[in-house]
Formats: C-alpha cells, structure tokens, sequence
C-alpha cells in the first residue's frame, strides 16, 4: 500500500516537472477510472474491529443455534411426557369403564345398601305451655330423657315392602351422635344408654395394638351385620353429662344430631380400610369371628 | 426466526396440553377412587335448648331512708334493705388490724340479674382469709390460706336461714388428712325437716349484718406484719338433679360424690 502511494506521488509530480513536454499517456487498466476517496482511518485497525464483529456474530449465532437445540430437546421431552399421560389416561379410563360395568352387573346383587333411622320421642323434648303454646323444654344438665333411636336395614324406617325377589345385603353399622351448640360440635356432652352390642374408641384397647388408631372418631360401632328388614336400637336414653355442661353452655340453644353409616357386610371391607378411623380392635373382633358377622 | 417462534409456539402448545392431561388424570382417580367405596348415610336431627346459668352475684346492704334519714320499714317492721352489686367488699377498708380489732361487714348476695336470668339453684357461702408477707414494704405476692377458724363471727349469721356445714366431713373419713371446709349454706324448714333453700332469680339475701375479728387465739407471730385478704365467696348449684346438700348429705358435687350422687340417694 505504502509503494502505490509513492507512484502516485511520482506519477503527480512529473507534469510540473516538465510542463513544456506532453506526458506519455499511461492507462493503468488495473485500476478503476475514478479512484474513490480514500478515508484517514488506520486500515488495520478496521480489519480487526471488523473481525471482532464477525467473531461475535458468529458467538452469538452459535448461542441462538445452541437455544434452539435446548428448545428442541425440550420440545422432544414434552412430547414423550404428553404421549406417557395419554397412555395413563386410556389405562384410567379403561379400569373406570370396567369397573362401573362391573358394578352394573353386580349393583342389584351385592350393592344395594340399605339404612334407615330416626329419632324417636322428640316430642320429650318439648313442653306444652299454660297458654297451649309448644315450645322448647329447657334441658339441665343431668337430665336424663328417654329419647331413643333405631336403625333399620331397609329404605323405609318401618320397612320396606313388595320386595319381591330383591335380596338386599347384610350391612356393618357405625352412628355418631353429637350435640351442635353454637355452631360447635360437643361429642362430650350427650351420654347415651346402650346395649354391648355396640364398640366404641377405648384408648388402651388401641394403645395394645401395633397399628391402633391414636385418636377417637366419635363413633359407636356395632358388634355384628344387620340382615336386611332388621331394626336395631342405637340408644334407649339421652343423658346431658352434669360434668359437661358449663355456665358459658347455660341457655344455649342446640341440635341434637344422629348420623348413621352402614355398608356390605364383607370383612375385607374393614380391613380394606372402608372405615379407616376404625378401632382396630373391633375390626380385629369383626374378622376373627368373635362377633356374628354373618346372621 | 420464524422456526424460532413456531417452536416456542409449539412448546407452549405443549405445555397447555401436559397440564390438562394431568388435571383430567388426578379428577379421573379422586372420582374413581371415592366411588370404589359403597356407604349409605342417613341422618335425624332433635333441636333442644338448655337451661339458663346459675348466676350469683355478691351485694353489700344498708337500710333504706326516706327524705328525712329516717328508715323505711316494711309491713313486717323490718328495715328495708337496698343491696348493691359488689366486685369488691370492703373497698375503702385499708387499716392496720390488731388481734381482737373488729371489722363490720354488711354481706349479701343475688340470684341472677335483670340481664341474665338464673336457673333455681342452691346457695352456700364462706368468708376465707388468706395472708401474704410484706418484705421491705413490698408484698411478696404469694397468698397463703388461712385455716377457717381464724375468723371468729362476732356477729353470727342468721341461724334461721344458714346452716353450718363441713362438706369435708365424709371425705375425712376416707382422707383423715383434710382439712375442714366449713361452708354456711342457704336453708329453710320444710314440714319440721331442714332442707336447702332453693334461691330463685333476683332474689337476694342477707349472709352477715354485723362483726368479724381475727381469733386472738390461731393469730400467731406468723401472721404478724402479713396483708390480709378477706375474702367473700358464694356458690350457687343448679337445683335440678343435685341432691338436697342438707338432707342427702354425703351426696352430690358439694360432697365431692364421697356417697354417691343422686341416683345413690336413698339407695
């Protein structure tokens, strides 16, 4: 670069040199007609800022490359997890679709739970005033009232009939009876008169067991089935426990609530777990045969 | 950069789809798995209502004047009396006591309020003393019980309506090791029979009208230079289902069940 400068010099030089002779005309072909302005900027400094900028085009062309790589992978991925949570749905919807066909076929033979129940003498709990109004008789605490309930084995509480053929299974029977008092669950309050017949949460019964259960369900659990058209009692009596009740409880107004569930009479229930805050103790009865499960 | 944004696209696309698979599987197994279970409920409900607290409130009495200051008296000839509704007997009484020093005392009590109605209950009442030490004019905080014959009644309650009675006295037999627990309760005659008198809402009684003092005998050093407190307790019990504590006496919560309770009465 640094000779072509120097015959250009030359070459400008030479007509004032001898102004009277005309100069030889050289064309140089090998250059353009017209040179263009040549800038002061140092060449090699620009060649390398230029391939700085080519070196970090091609940095980042790798870096967008390599992104779209992890996208892609990413992509791949989901699809395989996407078509493993297809599959594990069909298998889901397979197993449903057997087993509501199954319970289809077998509803009318092994199914039918039945159970129905009601408070009876409710009216002792109301007084009729001088003035032949009825209202609410205020309960203290010790009363004891003869309200009694009874559970059947059967759709309708004085049994059901035209069954013709129908055969309805024995059914395992648990009740909860609690008193709702400002909207807050009281199990220690109502004290009911029952027979043997019924197991309930005995802490060192369970605490005797490898897997007793820690804390009481507030059920009463009966020791036996109950064959279809059975009534059982639940409770003869109501007492208001004396040691219970409190001042804070005083003139409150309350609900009395019996909930009873009941299922087939089939031992693997129980110990499938249907029930899991079952005593285990009863459970272990129920199985081994102490109690009649069978009627 | 158009392949770029068809990918993103497309993972997005993918994501929605993972998500909703995955929500379709977890409502497909909670349903499947709460129908593997055949349980039939039923339920009966009774509404009730309890009855009403036993309230009781400490009073403190005087006799009712007219305009003049002279007292009112009743059809009988007795004095009115006008009892007001304490949270603290003896308010102003803060003086230096010596043994044999008397202290006046105007105590009584009400059954429920105009607010807050009571049940029918029965009614014992007691004054106990308890003591502290003063260490460098600062109380030590610590209250000792003092033993019940430390309080001698100059003035004694009327023995017409109260009944002195060790509640402890049955439970001693078992536990030679308890103390007394003197209570007055509330009584009245019933065919020549002492029994507990029931107190009904609004009711109000007189306990004592007159003087106590600290027994110069069971006063000892110990007590010297001690702040004591005196100390007006009255209990109510519902009537119902709690054995008359005077005639069934032994049974029930006042006795501490040490015969039995009331289904035990007259066994």
């Amino acid at each position: 670069m640094a000779d072509d400068n120097n015959n250009q010099n030359k070459n400008n030089q030479n007509p004032q040199s001898s102004p009277k002779k005309e100069p030889k005309k050289v064309i140089d072909v090998t250059k353009p007609k017209s040179e263009p302005q040549r800038s002061s900027i140092d060449a090699s400094r620009v060649s390398a800022h230029t391939l700085r900028e080519q070196q970090a085009l091609e940095k980042l062309k790798k870096q967008v490359g390599s992104l779209d790589q992890h996208d892609n992978r990413m992509s791949k991925i989901k699809t395989i997890v996407a078509i493993i949570l297809i599959i594990i749905l069909i298998i889901i919807i397979i197993a449903f679709v057997i087993v509501i066909g199954r319970t289809n076929r077998t509803e009318e033979e092994n199914y039918d739970i039945r159970v129905s129940m009601e408070i009876e003498n409710k009216s002792l709990l109301s007084v009729i005033t001088e003035s032949g109004k009825e209202e609410l008789r205020k309960i203290n605490p010790g009363d004891k009232l003869a309200i009694s309930a009874y559970v059947r084995n059967a759709n309708d509480y004085t049994g059901d009939v035209n069954t013709g053929s129908i055969n309805p299974p024995n059914v395992f029977v648990r009740f909860r009876l609690k008193l709702i008092l400002d909207y807050e669950d009281r199990y220690d309050i109502l004290i009911p008169t029952m027979t043997d017949n019924w197991y309930k949460y005995n802490f060192e019964d369970e605490s005797e067991l490898a897997n007793g259960v820690t804390e009481d369900d507030h059920f009463y659990y009966y020791c036996g089935s109950v064959p279809y058209q059975r009534r059982i009692e639940l409770f003869s009596e109501l007492e208001f426990s004396g040691d219970a009740i409190t001042c804070d409880d005083g003139g409150k107004y309350g609900q009395i609530q019996v909930v009873v569930e009941s299922i087939e009479a089939d031992t693997n229930n129980l110990v499938n777990g249907i029930w899991p805050t079952a005593p285990q103790r009863w459970i272990l009865d129920m199985v081994s045969g102490k109690y009649n499960t069978n009627n | 950069m158009s392949a770029s944004k068809d990918l993103k696209r497309r993972i997005q696309t993918q994501n929605i789809i993972i998500i909703a698979l995955a929500i379709i599987i977890v409502v497909l197994v909670v349903v499947s798995s709460t129908a593997a279970w055949y349980i039939r409920t039923k339920s009966d409900s009774a509404d009730i209502i309890l009855s009403n607290p036993v309230n009781i409130y400490i009073t403190e009495f005087e006799e009712l004047k007219d305009g003049t200051g002279n007292v009112v008296t009743g059809e009988d000839g007795e004095p009115i009396k006008i009892h007001t509704l304490k949270t603290d007997i003896l308010e102003n009484y803060n003086t230096r006591v010596y043994p044999g020093d008397k202290i006046k005392m105007r105590l009584g009590m009400q059954i429920g309020s105009q607010e807050v109605e009571a049940s029918p209950a029965y009614v014992r009442v007691k004054l106990v003393i308890t003591y502290e030490n003063i260490i460098n004019g600062e109380t030590s905080g610590l209250e000792i019980l003092a033993k019940d014959n430390l309080i001698e009644y100059k003035d004694k309650p009327d023995e017409d309506n109260w009944e002195l009675v060790n509640f402890n006295q049955y439970s001693q037999i078992s536990n030679p090791e308890l103390e007394d627990d003197y209570w007055y309760v509330l009584k009245t005659t019933n065919a020549g029979q002492t029994v507990a008198k029931v107190a009904y809402n609004l009711d109000t009684y007189e306990f004592i009208d007159g003087y106590i003092e600290l027994n110069k005998l069971e006063i000892t050093n110990e007590h010297a230079n001690c702040l004591f407190h005196i100390n007006y307790v009255v209990e109510a019990i519902q009537y119902a289902n709690v054995p008359d504590p005077l005639v069934y006496q032994g049974y029930g919560p006042w006795w501490n069940f040490a015969l039995g309770d009331i289904e035990d009465v007259g066994a």
